[in-house]
Formats: C-alpha cells, structure tokens, sequence
C-alpha cells in the first residue's frame, strides 16, 4: 500500500493533498492515481466494516475526495478514458421528508465505489420516481427516511412501481433512522442498509451476480 | 418517583411520549395542530386521558406555528409555515432544517465573546425577523456609558430597527396565545389526575453545537480539523447548559425531571475515542450540575448506545436512584442487566411496531419488556421515538392496556 493511499485512509487531510500535487507536478498518469484512490476508498469501507471508522469518518473521506477531485477532474478529462460505471442506482428521500444527509453519505460512498448514482433528492413523490425509473433504468432503487411516516411513503412508492410493470426489472433498498426488517416486508422492498456501507455491499451482491 | 428511586411502586408507569398522535386522531391535519394550540390542547387532553396514562407529554411537542412565523425562525421546516423557504405541506410534520449558522472561521470571534455572537450574529441567523440585532452595540461601548448613551439610541434608530415596535407586538401576542393554552392543558389535566412528564430541558454542549452552530457536517469535520477549539467551545457552553434550567426549576418545583434529548452520540455517529473526548465529558458536566440542585436528568439516548453501555453504567453507579436514562432502540434488557439496580429506565416499543405490527405481536413485547425490566421498580413504559404521528390506534392501546394488565406489581 503506498503512502497516498495510507495517508487517505488515515484521513489526513494535508498530507494527502501535497501528495496529489507532488504526484501531478511530476506527470504521473491520472489514472493511476484513480485507481490508487479507488484501493484507499476500500481500505475505509473496510475500516467502517470492522467498526473502526464512523459516520464523521465517512463525512471526513468524503470533503478529501471532494478536495482531490476539484484537482485531479480536469486531468481526468484530458485522459479523455471514462470509467466504465459498475451499475445504475436511482435514489431518493421519500414523499414527506426532508432529510438528506444519511443519503448524501449513500450517493458519495456508491459514486466512489463505481456505481452510476442518480440523486433525486428529498421529498420525492411515488410517480417521480416511477417517471425517471422509466427514464433512467436503473438496476438498483434505493429509498431513503428517517421519519415515520416514511414507511408508508416508500409502501406507495413500491406500489406504483408494481403497478407499472416495473417491480420484476429492479432490486429495492432501503434505509433510515426507524427502519428495520419489519419495515422491509411492509413496504415490499427486497432488504434495508443500517448504514451506507450496507447500501454499497448491497447493490455489489445485486448487480455483480 | 418511586420507579426512578428504584422502589416497587403499585403499577409500571405509562408515560410515553408523542407529537402529533392525539391530534391526528382527532382529525387534525399538522398545520392546523401548529396553528391551533387551543384545538391541539383539547385532542391531547382527550385522547390521553382517554388512554389513561400516568403522566403526559407537554403541548410545546408539537411546536407553535404562529410563534415561529413571528420570529421568522429557520432552523425548522413545518406546515403552513409563512415563508416559503420554510413552509412545508399541511401533512408534514414540522422538521430539522441543518445550516451552519456559526462559521469554521468564526470560532476565535464566539470565543473571545460568546454572549455577543450570540446576540449579534446567531440570533439575525435563527430567526429573519430579528434581523436588525446585528447592529446591538458590542462591549466596548456598552461598558462605557459615554458612548452607550449614543450608541444604544443609534441601534434603536437604525433603518434595521425600524420595525422593533411593531415585530415585537407580533411575537408577543403569539406567544400569549400559546402560553394561555399551554397552561389551560396543565392545569386541566392536573385536575383530571394526570401530570406533566416534564417541563425543564436542557441539551448536551455537543449537541449545541452540532443542532445550532456549526451543523451536523461542521461540527462532525470540526472534531478532526479544530478540536482544541471545539472542546474550548463546548466548556463554554456547559455552565450556561444547567443554568438554564434554573427558571422553570424555580417556578415550577415539583417538576424535577430535566429532559435531555440526545442526537449526535449514538454508536455509528461518532468512534468511542470521539464519545470520551468530545461528547460524554461536559454531557455528564452538565447532568451533574443538575444532581447537585436537586433535579432528576433524563437523558434520551436515541439510537443505540449499546457500545457506550460501560460509560452509561459507570455514570449510573455514581449516581444510584437520581437518573432515568430514556432508551431509544439500544437493548433496554441488557441495560437493565448491567445497571437497572443504579438507574430508572424507560422505553422502549419500536416505531415500526407501533405502526405496522399488530396489537398481539405489542402485548407480547410489552410483558418481555415488563417481566425483565420491572424488577424492583425503576421501569416506565414508553415508545422508541415516542407515539410515531400514524401509530396504529389499536397498537397504542395495547401498549396502553399492557401497562396494566402485566404491569400491577404483586405485593
């Protein structure tokens, strides 16, 4: 494991960031230092697996690859390669309620595991989400509450998707601060994610089989 | 008082918690329950005595929609609210809006004078229609009453200020009307034989920090890119943390339990390493302030706590019969096991339970809970989260109905 890739794990905001430049100031090919990037985001997936690392730490990782992104973006754009996306996620706060932050954490930690994420933010009706399902075909749905009065949010949503003919083409997750596996059969979903490193472990087991 | 001073009382206490249930049963929608506090009084004294209840939850749950238009407040969304920034449709529950309203860059400026900030930068940031305190005169010229004879009437006189008199008038009828049927609800309801749970209130300095000055993300981001300031922040915040439960303590002496709502500590939200050093140390400052004048703190630990469990246990031990630690979704039966013979316990139905299970699957929770948790007093019955606002009312009943049908110690 090189010392960028340590140094991004340990979240040490500085460091990391002199070493992108060093890395860059002596032409080392962007790719390269994606993939390298890529490894680091494992090593915290892994650590918050073990319970090492927490939601602050996600929260840190995630202002540091905001950080090397808005450096290593536009050199990525002269490579002109585009990575090939692992698959589709279409995401959402449900009708009624406004959080967003736990699936902010989601979108990030899918984006830097590969997936395509689709965000549609919070508050989203039932037929929003079916119209852009329609529209974006994705593999994997995930809804988002942390209110109660989710729980029948996401049932309707599920229903219209149902009712569409849709159901059979996508894997439905879903996550919030009161749901559990109660809640997964009343709405009709297909498992829930207690954190946002279930929700990545998730859409690898449904779309990498 | 003899559940949370560890003795046997007659029955388990019911004292759950709620927010829009009553209301809703009544056929309320939310915005009409935020902007009718008399008609909102009504539906909870109804629907809890009606459940029969020990002890009810106060009307401010619900929160007051024509206070907080006056105040033009933006840390909450909610229905029918005036501006449209805030406003939110008439079935949505009024909820958190996270902002940073203190800066990262601005630590060294609440610290070097933290009532001054407050006044002059985090009030106008809380509440729009107050504004014009931004242009209240700092320290330096109020400790010299050569300058404040001039500066305090150029602060009244400033175009900012030119509708103190007028915002003033709207806030203050508000909060008479509501504070009426507040006290028309204690009141009856103490006639009627049902106490309040609790009326004083205090927060942990972190979550202080974290609700109302720097966000969730700045306070979380805060902890690995300032934590000397930080932990400067949270000790000044602490003393004035217990403080403020002095008024109503005074007032209203019978009401002793201090009810602590906890948010950002629970297992998953921090590292323990983060819990020793940033949240527990000045949260356990403040509830020992409160022990000493005599008041009971209740700390909400919602979420799970289990990984904290030993902290929670150490602090129940120096502190036998003077707690009650409230449970959200942590193993109230393990707690009970650990450290039920130092402290009160409450909780703990799950949301997902009270809304879509059914009444057997509740009574059958609710005589587990009762047959471990009771032993020896020290139980009250409540819900995860409180009464979720669509709880199923055969469900509450039966959580209810429990209370009484398992609950009866025999003597």
């Amino acid at each position: 494991m090189s010392n960028f890739v340590n140094q991004i794990i340990e979240l040490n905001e500085k460091e990391v960031i002199e070493l992108l430049k060093e890395k860059l100031a002596n032409k080392e090919d962007p790719l390269t230092i994606l993939e390298e990037i890529k490894e680091a985001m494992k090593g915290i997936g892994k650590k918050f697996e073990n319970k090492e690392y927490f939601l602050p730490d996600l929260i840190m990782s995630g202002e540091i690859l905001s950080q090397i992104f808005e450096i290593l973006s536009p050199k990525l754009k002269e490579t002109n390669v585009s990575e090939k996306k692992k698959g589709k996620v279409l995401l959402g706060t449900v009708a009624g309620d406004i959080h967003d932050i736990g699936k902010d954490v989601v979108k990030f930690m899918l984006d830097a595991n590969g997936f395509d994420v689709l965000d549609l933010g919070v508050d989203v009706s039932a037929d929003k989400f079916v119209e852009r399902m329609k529209e974006y075909k994705p593999n994997v749905l995930a809804l988002s509450g942390f209110l109660t009065l989710a729980f029948d949010a996401m049932k309707e949503t599920i229903q219209k998707i149902k009712n569409e003919g849709l159901r059979d083409y996508v894997k439905i997750m879903i996550g919030g601060g009161t749901v559990d596996e109660r809640i997964v059969e009343y709405v009709g979903a297909d498992a829930y994610g207690e954190s946002a490193v279930d929700a990545v472990n998730l859409a690898k087991k449904w779309i990498e089989v | 008082m003899d559940a949370i001073s560890l003795k046997e009382p007659d029955r388990v206490p019911l004292t759950p918690l709620a927010h829009f249930y009553p209301m809703i049963q009544k056929g309320m929608t939310k915005q009409e329950a935020m902007y009718d506090s008399s008609k909102s009084a009504q539906a909870a004294i109804e629907i809890y005595t009606e459940l029969n209840v020990d002890q009810v939850i106060s009307l401010a749950q619900i929160n007051n929609g024509p206070l907080m238009d006056a105040l033009g407040l933006k840390y909450f969304k909610w229905p029918g609210a005036a501006d449209e920034k805030q406003k939110l449709s008439d079935n949505q529950p009024f909820q958190f809006a996270e902002g940073e309203y203190m800066k990262a860059d601005e630590y060294e400026e609440f610290i070097a004078d933290p009532t001054g900030f407050s006044i002059r930068k985090l009030i106008p940031r809380h509440f729009s229609m107050l504004s014009f305190f931004s242009e209240f005169p700092d320290v330096g010229s109020l400790t010299d009453g050569f300058l404040s004879v001039l500066t305090l009437p150029l602060f009244f006189s400033s175009p900012a200020a030119a509708k103190i008199i007028e915002t003033i008038q709207e806030i203050t009828k508000a909060y008479k009307n509501y504070i009426g049927d507040m006290i028309f609800y204690e009141n009856q309801l103490k006639k009627m034989g049902f106490p309040l749970q609790f009326l004083n209130y205090t927060q942990a300095p972190f979550d202080l920090v974290s609700d109302f000055l720097r966000g969730m993300k700045g306070s979380m981001l805060d902890m690995y890119r300032k934590p000397e300031e930080l932990k400067k922040l949270l000790d000044i915040l602490t003393q004035p943390a217990i403080n403020v439960t002095a008024d109503i303590a005074q007032l209203f002496p019978r009401y002793r339990v201090v009810f602590i709502a906890l948010h950002r500590g629970a297992d998953g939200f921090m590292s323990l390493k983060q819990f020793e050093e940033f949240y527990w140390p000045t949260l356990t400052t403040v509830m020992d302030g409160l022990i000493k004048r005599g008041l009971i703190p209740m700390p909400h630990f919602q979420g799970k706590y289990d990984d904290r469990f030993p902290y929670l246990e150490e602090y129940a031990k120096r502190n036998k019969g003077k707690l009650i630690y409230r449970f959200g979704q942590s193993d109230i039966i393990r707690a009970k096991e650990m450290f039920g013979n130092y402290v009160c316990l409450r909780g703990n139905v799950p949301s997902s339970l009270l809304n879509v299970g059914t009444p057997l699957q509740i009574e059958e929770y609710m005589k587990n809970c009762i047959e471990k948790v009771s032993v020896g007093g020290g139980y009250l019955i409540d819900a995860v989260a409180g009464i979720p606002d669509e709880a199923k009312p055969e469900n509450v009943k039966a959580m209810c109905d429990a209370a009484f049908k398992y609950g009866v110690y025999r003597k």
